[in-house]
């Protein structure tokens, strides 16, 4: 009982994440129906901008926190402006994957130029002592994730229910002729869901990165495993995404606790492939619905 | 005459809409017949399962009175089904000539072994494939362009090509899905004197799905009329013209 | 001759052999074992690339799983060898044959998915390969050497310049197979294949069994290329056969000119040679090959065969 807890909190705490950069996926996917394949980079980005701003210059935690988020946005915006809109006229999706992958070695080998290979971490938000649930232990970072996932959830609630740009956004994902038929500037939503993307991956790289510590180099995994979730969720909705994090996080760490920790990630890639073979438009949605979002 | 096609009750809907209401269709060998309707009245989903890209939920097709409601789009080339597209779907980045010979190749197959280690040489009917492929091109005055990439050739000519790239599939039925679209007038009378020709000369029956009414008057025998998925009307020309059924739900608004 | 298809052009078999020519040249004049053994590597990548080049240049499939196909290429052929014992000429027989098969392991999702969905189930693919390198092959992490060379009859490759001449010679035999086909009519029905699956059904062949074939071809030259690998260095670890080989393959395949498959050996030559004329900023490797592919994908589509062929037409116009 206490070691199926404390797998199933660090699972938790994974899944959080990976709901993070699935949600990301899911928001460019909607868009453009492209997957952004930088994803993984994005968190990094993000955790390791926030180890500089807090730990190099010594910024208060909230003002770096903020910094280092809006700096992650604004590499989604500058990658969707120069990668993603020079190349959507040709409407090549070969190409258009391989610049996102193109983009993603770019800022890995940015990254590397600017930290070098060795892992950072900096104090998590709350220094207090771990608490013990049943005798597992819970790190009160794990806390503060949750509730920052649980503010993402309203945002996004909110976003695209009681907002005109959010309600342009939904609309864009439907059917993007009509959209732009309803003088919906299409272009800025594609400029707009990369930004977002970009927010919530530097999110979660900026509140991962005190419990597990980063490096340049973590990028395609976090990717992959990203992609995974948004599959086992099903491209389209931001909530099935997001719970198909979830499901993998706690499987993951399940897996490694009770089977065999060097398997866990093959065995989320063996997953993602038996998904995109068998049920490619998730657990949650039938493929008819799948197949009316034009998957 | 006799019944080439059949099409018995087919349904079919797309997420609780339903687009296809118990469809009955029959077309006689060796006529153009054609089916018009509003748009949106299915014709092209009633054209993609026949040709079976899509499945109906239910009802049955049958081809000389064989049933092939269950065979794939592949198996239904193999008995005599051949069609064009809406869109454009010719092969960018190929000639002319060599979207034919893609054509002639499922019959005439040289293994992907063979064709690495020769090339074509020593394909036992090489030279008379080209010559066969050209003649289809013939048929629709397209020989002059045989060399060029398909991309740089205008749309009409483009439509002609798939035409020829059909036919080249030696089917008994036709399927065609608004070839005059794009077309000038100029365009249209070619077209429509090459599809008597297809129908006589070659013996192949067409089902014409089409938007120009001019077109399906001068050259279908038989005219069925689609509206919301429902058959409406069935006659000769001269009839549908005049049915007051069909002039209320579509002819209307054109004439 | 104007028939460019049933009497495939010449004039392509005959840059190949002046190719040929002046590669082998390069090996018998160059003394330097280094830059031989450079040569030897641009060599086995530009047969790796050419399998690539197949599937997405003439097949306009995407994979970003050959890593895989190379590692267990490398692997196997390496494993055989050394743990039991097998000649080493069966052995890469054997591996390359298993892997071919393996391929079909691949071909399976390529028939239901397209695009970005494609692109990310190869990559989980090669992934899955280097876990389980990682994980399950000898030495694990480190890998393990004394693999026994290649021996062509009683003559063993021991030198850079006889895996030279080896490898290069093999490569020019795979072109100009891959020559004849992307030539033929089975050639243009798999570029047919880039343009629309859909109208290729309506001809009534059967896309599933060509599509299961290129991703067949495409990994037998890789996985070919891999079991060379093995037993040129003599020593294999995982590191070698993470995707990053694969991003790779793709940038050689890119930048030497998608549209022709020219672009796969000058494409691997290029990028080959890139990071020992680049000696002084080893460090930041990634952030170069970074910057050349996404820089070359935005503004420099057509690739470097691009560039020869309109250099060839200026300044070569007996040629034309």
């Amino acid at each position: 009982m206490e070691l199926f807890l404390q797998f199933l909190f660090s699972g938790i705490t994974v899944g959080a994440i990976y709901a993070l950069i699935a949600l990301g996926f899911n928001i460019v996917y909607n868009a453009t129906s492209i997957l952004n394949l930088a994803q993984g980079e994005f968190l990094v980005f993000g955790g390791l901008l926030m180890w500089y701003f807090l730990e190099k210059l010594n910024l208060p935690y909230g003002f770096s926190f903020l910094l280092a988020l809006g700096a992650t946005g604004f590499v989604g915006l500058l990658m969707e402006r120069f990668t993603i809109r020079p190349l959507q006229k040709t409407a090549d999706p070969l190409l258009l994957i391989l610049i996102t992958i193109a983009f993603s070695i770019l800022l890995r080998g940015i990254l590397m130029f600017l930290f070098g290979k060795d892992p950072y971490g900096y104090r998590p938000i709350d220094e207090g002592p771990p608490l013990i649930i049943f005798g597992a232990i819970l790190q009160r970072q794990v806390l503060w994730i949750l509730l920052f996932v649980v503010l993402t959830l309203i945002f996004l609630y909110l976003f695209f229910n009681c907002t005109m740009i959010g309600r342009a956004m939904k609309a864009c994902s439907v059917d993007k002729t009509s959209a732009s038929l309803m003088g919906i500037n299409t272009s800025q939503m594609v400029m707009l869901s990369f930004f977002l993307s970009g927010i919530f991956a530097g999110l979660a790289g900026i509140l991962i990165t005190p419990i597990t510590f980063i490096e340049y180099d973590k990028g395609p995994l976090l990717t992959i495993k990203g992609f995974t979730s948004a599959i086992l969720g099903g491209l389209g909705s931001n909530w099935g995404v997001m719970a198909g994090g979830f499901l993998l996080g706690i499987l993951e760490s399940l897996i490694a606790g009770y089977v065999h920790s060097g398997l866990k990630d093959a065995l989320a890639l063996l997953l993602m492939l038996i998904m995109l073979l068998f049920r490619p438009a998730g657990l949650f949605q039938s493929a008819e619905q799948a197949r009316l979002r034009k998957l | 005459m006799a019944t080439l096609l059949e099409v018995k009750g087919i349904y079919k809907s797309f997420g609780g809409h339903e687009v296809l209401k118990d469809v009955n269709l029959k077309i006689e060998e060796l006529t153009i017949h054609a089916l018009i309707g509003p748009n949106g009245a299915g014709k092209t989903t009633l054209l993609n399962i026949i040709n079976g890209i899509e499945r109906a939920d239910r009802g049955n097709i049958y081809l000389l009175n064989m049933d092939i409601t269950n065979y794939t789009v592949e198996a239904r080339v193999r008995v005599g089904l051949a069609r064009t597209f809406q869109l454009l779907e010719v092969f960018s980045g190929l000639t002319v000539l060599e979207n034919i010979l893609t054509a002639l190749f499922a019959k005439n197959p040289w293994g992907i072994i063979k064709s690495m280690l020769f090339g074509e040489r020593f394909h036992p009917i090489e030279g008379q494939l080209k010559k066969r492929a050209l003649e289809y091109l013939e048929f629709v005055n397209l020989s002059h362009r045989a060399d060029e990439e398909v991309q740089n050739l205008p749309a009409g000519e483009q439509k002609l090509l798939e035409i020829a790239r059909a036919l080249a599939l030696e089917p008994k039925i036709l399927l065609l899905d608004e070839p005059a679209a794009g077309l000038n007038n100029r365009e249209t009378r070619i077209l429509g004197e090459i599809l008597k020709k297809i129908c006589r000369e070659k013996g192949i029956t067409i089902l014409l799905v089409e938007h120009d009414m001019e077109l399906v008057m001068r050259v279908s025998d038989l005219i069925t009329v689609l509206n919301f998925g429902e058959v409406l009307a069935e006659g000769p020309p001269t009839l549908i013209q005049k049915d007051p059924r069909v002039i209320k739900a579509y002819l209307g608004e054109d004439f | 001759m104007k028939d460019t298809i049933l009497n495939p052009n010449t004039k392509t078999y005959i840059y190949l052999l002046i190719f040929y020519i002046v590669i082998l040249s390069a090996g018998f004049s160059i003394k330097d074992p280094y830059i031989l053994t450079i040569f030897v590597f641009a060599g086995l990548n530009a047969l790796s690339a050419l399998g690539l080049s197949l599937l997405m240049g003439l097949a306009g499939q995407i994979s970003l799983g050959h890593n895989g196909f190379y590692g267990l290429g490398a692997y196997l052929s390496a494993i055989l060898s050394v743990y039991y014992k097998v000649p080493v000429l069966l052995s890469i027989v054997i591996a390359v044959t298993f892997t071919s098969l393996f391929a079909i392991l691949l071909a399976i999702p390529a028939l239901r998915l397209k695009g970005h969905y494609l692109a990310v189930a190869t990559l989980g693919f090669g992934e899955i390969i280097y876990l389980l390198l990682n994980e399950w092959g000898p030495g694990g992490p480190s890998g393990f050497g004394d693999i026994p060379r290649l021996y062509l009859g009683a003559i063993e490759l021991s030198s850079p310049l006889h895996f030279h001449l080896f490898v290069w010679t093999l490569f020019a035999v795979a072109f100009f197979f891959s020559l004849n086909l992307a030539n033929s009519t089975y050639g243009k029905v798999l570029r047919a294949l880039h343009a629309s699956e859909t109208a290729l059904r309506t001809l009534g062949i059967n896309i599933v069994s060509l599509k299961v074939k290129i991703f067949i071809l495409s990994a037998f030259l890789t996985a070919l290329s891999g079991a060379i690998y093995a037993h040129f260095v003599t020593f294999v670890s995982p590191a070698t056969f993470s995707v990053f080989y694969s991003v790779l393959l793709l940038m050689m395949v890119m930048l030497g000119g998608i549209h022709s498959l020219w672009g796969a050996p000058i494409g691997a030559l290029f990028i080959t040679f890139l990071p020992e004329t680049l000696r002084p900023f080893k460090e930041y490797d990634i952030l170069i090959y970074g910057l050349i592919l996404t820089l070359g994908l935005i503004f420099f589509r057509k690739g470097i065969i691009h560039l020869l062929e309109v250099g060839a037409k200026r300044w070569l116009p007996f040629l034309k």
